[in-house]
């Protein structure tokens, strides 16, 4: 027994039709956030499309409410649309809570279930909206009354104008015969004027028609008394006439009557006269009808009506990912093997074959897992359209003015990250308009416009995606977080002294501080910004902030394309490999060629006109049943040189083993967390090597230097 | 095989559409929008025509005066939403056989096609 639906759709529609209801809705919610900036015939025809197609769901699928309410969207639309109206914040307002009302009844839809919400209250609000217009509001279901069986008419009285009079004494002469016809439409039908017009269509069908009333402008106008009437000039007898009328669906009732003109002669023509040979019949056609074309043998175009997208479900391409992923470490492993032969055959015939081979081998894998990584790809719009509508709530919430520009919201990134970078944006965003831009009074007297702008930007960077959102706000003042950060306890008061400015905004990124004077409803919730880096540090991205008092804040988040595979530079450490990723290396050199110096007990280097703190990875991976194994291969010792955010230091390895891309494989849970390590892989070998987790080692290298330099 | 040409912008109504016409024993080939439907017709030929009035790109009304311009035979019927009423006049004066309105009643729809494919 399957259970009864509340709402008329199927399990498979349901994809659809969440697509499509969503789209629209964000159509409208973009489109009237910017109908509140100006009004642009476009925008409004957009947004009126949009309300049109879901009520038409909505109805379709049965919901009342959400069929109810997009009417009256719809409505207020076309009366912008007729100049009638124009948006303003309130009304604005008024749309949005109506979109969050329509999602609540999208979930109903999904989940088969129906609340009581009641929308009067929301209806009486959108239609206050049209009360100065004097645009009506049609009802908003038709009504349901099927009349198939049409009913006849009494009498029928026409009175012609003396041109009417004048066709039908000729069209009499001719032997054609004529008939009066009328036929009316039920008041509550829909779209009476349209079949009315229909009748008159049918007309047309039975011959030339001498008089109509309502004419067929007036039809367009929809000037009428629920009422049409004829004469018609026709060979057809009566009954034929008739039929053409009944043919009509939804006609409440017709009738047809031979007619004979005043001061004709009342002698209606007889049915046994003999029909003339047809004359081409000049149709009475209406005015703009379109020229006939020949049938034009043009071009066939039978594949457009094929869908050219397919839906893939998302478990689907995790698992060719992941076979891609297996597929990469059995090439890397096929190398391995070639690598041995070649070492114990030399170039003979088969295994120069199989290095041919492997080349071929492995272009196609790198293009087979290209092509798979973009098929996970997104445009980042998804996530950032969401934006313009709570930047505006916020601000309101806050009374300050800001104005959101998106850009990049083309890029295209990893559908596993468009999922999770969406909360740090808005958070991000919330904070810039609740604590960055200020007031417009405020901002008046600093001689800013009264307007905040804040940017919300993607870009792709060599391998990377960057966003920055970016305020011309109030800027973070470092003392300020420097003494939040001695007053919480972060740090000690010298510690502050010694930070510059840009290590102290950075602060903001501890746990536990807030800079925020007042904890407003929308900011400072609880959910700080070490939150935030938390989480797109958990994408294996970085965030890092710059900010200048009185001019502005910028944050800046550098993603990686994918989680997938991750392209990684192998280095050893106690003859175990270790996976480093690409991304955070800036160079690598050997340990020989640099002067290591100490700089209060900690060893650094001098690179490039900074000075880089050394972590030895020789030392932080130690086991204690290592003891022993620790020989260092002097020649070969390096430094790989890494960033993370603004951080840099230099990570000291036995050995440099070469590029590699590796298929990232979480560790096992029962492992726990394991400080500097953030996942494992399998080598072309069969070997294991850990990925070291550069923020994760920076952060904690720092702390044991720390606590080392204090103890 | 009797072929029925549904256009509509919105893919559900054009799902909705199929499954209701194929289960009746018909062909059915897609459009999406005005344009669409004009190339549609020219390769497929379809038997009748079930389209929206308001689609993107093209009308459907758009559509139909041109599909009626290199077709006086072309046998639509127009699917309307409730307030569009001037369009309906304007597209029944310029051929469409029939208009059915949305939400629509599967029975009122096979009517409507019943009658124009005669």
């Amino acid at each position: 027994m399957t259970p009864q639906m509340i709402f008329d759709i199927e399990p498979d529609e349901l994809g659809i039709f969440l697509d499509e209801v969503n789209e629209h809705l964000q159509a409208m919610e973009s489109g009237i956030l910017e109908l509140e900036e100006v009004t642009d015939p476009d925008t409004v025809n957009r947004v009126f499309r949009a309300a049109h197609t879901i009520k038409a769901l909505a109805g379709t699928v049965g919901h009342h409410k959400m069929q109810e309410l997009t009417h009256t969207m719809e409505t207020i639309f076309d009366a912008m649309r007729q100049d009638k109206l124009i948006s303003n914040p309130e009304i604005s307002d008024q749309l949005l809570s109506t979109l969050d009302l329509l999602q609540l009844f999208r979930d109903e839809i999904v989940n088969q279930e129906m609340s009581d919400i009641d929308i009067s209250e929301q209806l009486a609000g959108l239609r206050a909206i049209l009360d100065d217009t004097g645009v009506p509001i049609a009802a908003s279901s038709a009504s349901s009354a099927k009349s198939n069986g049409n009913r006849t008419a009494q009498s029928i009285t026409v009175i012609l104008s003396e041109a009417a009079q004048a066709a039908a004494a000729k069209q009499l002469q001719a032997g054609k015969k004529l008939f009066a016809a009328v036929a009316t439409v039920k008041k509550d039908g829909f779209a009476p004027a349209a079949r009315l017009a229909q009748a008159a269509m049918a007309m047309m069908d039975a011959g030339e028609i001498i008089h109509q009333k309502p004419t067929m402008d007036d039809l367009a106008e929809a000037k009428h008394d629920f009422k049409i009437e004829f004469v018609v000039a026709t060979e057809k007898e009566k009954d034929a006439v008739s039929a053409l009328l009944a043919d009509v669906v939804d006609l409440d009732t017709h009738a047809v009557e031979p007619f004979v003109p005043e001061g004709v002669a009342a002698t209606p023509p007889v049915a046994s006269e003999p029909e003339k040979a047809s004359e081409p019949k000049p149709k009475a056609k209406p005015k703009a009808k379109p020229k006939v074309k020949p049938k034009s043998g043009g071009v066939s175009h039978p594949d457009l009506a094929i869908e050219k997208t397919v839906r893939i479900g998302v478990e689907r391409l995790d698992a060719l990912m992941n076979l891609v992923g297996e597929l990469v470490t059995d090439r890397n492993r096929l190398l391995q093997i070639e690598s041995a032969l070649l070492n114990a055959h030399g170039k003979d015939g088969p295994i120069t074959d199989l290095t041919e081979m492997n080349g071929h081998l492995g272009r196609v894998v790198d293009q087979l897992q290209e092509e798979v990584m973009h098929a996970r790809m997104l445009p980042i719009g998804n996530t950032f359209n969401k934006m313009p509508r709570l930047v505006r709530d916020v601000s309101r919430a806050a009374g300050k003015q800001v104005s959101l520009v998106i850009e990049g919201e083309d890029t295209e990134l990893d559908r596993s990250l468009i999922e999770f970078i969406g909360d740090p944006i808005i958070h991000l965003l919330r904070n810039s308009v609740d604590h960055g831009i200020e007031p417009p009074d405020v901002r008046e007297k600093l001689g800013k416009n009264p307007t905040g702008t804040v940017m919300l930007t993607a870009t792709h960077e060599e391998g990377h995606i960057v966003i920055t959102v970016k305020d011309d706000g109030a800027g973070i003042d470092p003392e300020k977080v420097k003494a939040a950060a001695v007053r919480r306890g972060l740090i000690t008061k010298d510690e502050a002294a010694q930070l510059d400015d840009e290590e102290a905004v950075d602060l903001i990124f501890r746990p536990n501080l807030s800079t925020a004077e007042k904890v407003t409803d929308i900011s400072g919730r609880g959910v700080g910004m070490d939150v935030v880096r938390a989480n797109i540090e958990r994408l294996s991205g970085s965030v890092i902030v710059t900010s200048k008092v009185g001019v502005g804040t910028t944050f800046r988040i550098t993603l990686p394309l994918t989680l997938a595979i991750v392209q990684t530079m192998l280095v050893s450490m106690h003859n175990i490999a270790y996976a480093i990723p690409l991304s955070t290396i800036i160079e690598s050199l050997y340990y020989a060629d640099v002067s290591v110096t100490s700089v209060k007990g900690s060893q650094v280097i001098h690179w490039r006109d900074s000075v880089l703190p050394l972590i030895d990875l020789r030392e932080f991976f130690i086991h204690p049943r290592m003891n022993g194994a620790h020989k260092t291969d002097g020649d070969k010792t390096a430094i790989v040189t890494v960033a993370w955010g603004k951080q840099r230091a230099g990570l000291v390895v036995d050995k440099i083993l070469g590029k590699q891309d590796i298929v990232v494989k979480s560790l096992n849970p029962i492992m726990g967390e394991l400080p500097g390590i953030s996942g494992g892989t399998i080598l072309g070998d069969g070997s294991i090597a850990l990925i070291i987790d550069i923020p994760g080692l920076i952060g904690a290298a720092m702390q044991a230097r720390r606590q080392g330099a204090t103890v | 095989m009797t072929k029925i040409m549904v256009v509509d912008d919105a893919k559900f109504m054009r799902v909705r559409l199929s499954k209701l016409l194929t289960g009746h024993g018909y062909e059915v080939v897609e459009a999406e929008n005005g344009e669409e439907a004009i190339q549609v017709y020219k390769a497929s030929h379809p038997d009748a025509v079930l389209m929206d009035i308001t689609m993107p790109q093209k009308t459907g009304l758009e559509a139909l005066i041109e599909i009626r311009g290199f077709d006086p035979q072309a046998k639509v019927i127009m699917l309307t939403a409730l307030g569009q009423e001037s369009m309906v006049v304007q597209a029944v004066q310029s051929g469409a056989r029939d208009y059915v309105v949305k939400p629509f009643d599967p029975d009122r729809v096979m009517m409507a096609l019943k009658k124009v494919l005669g």
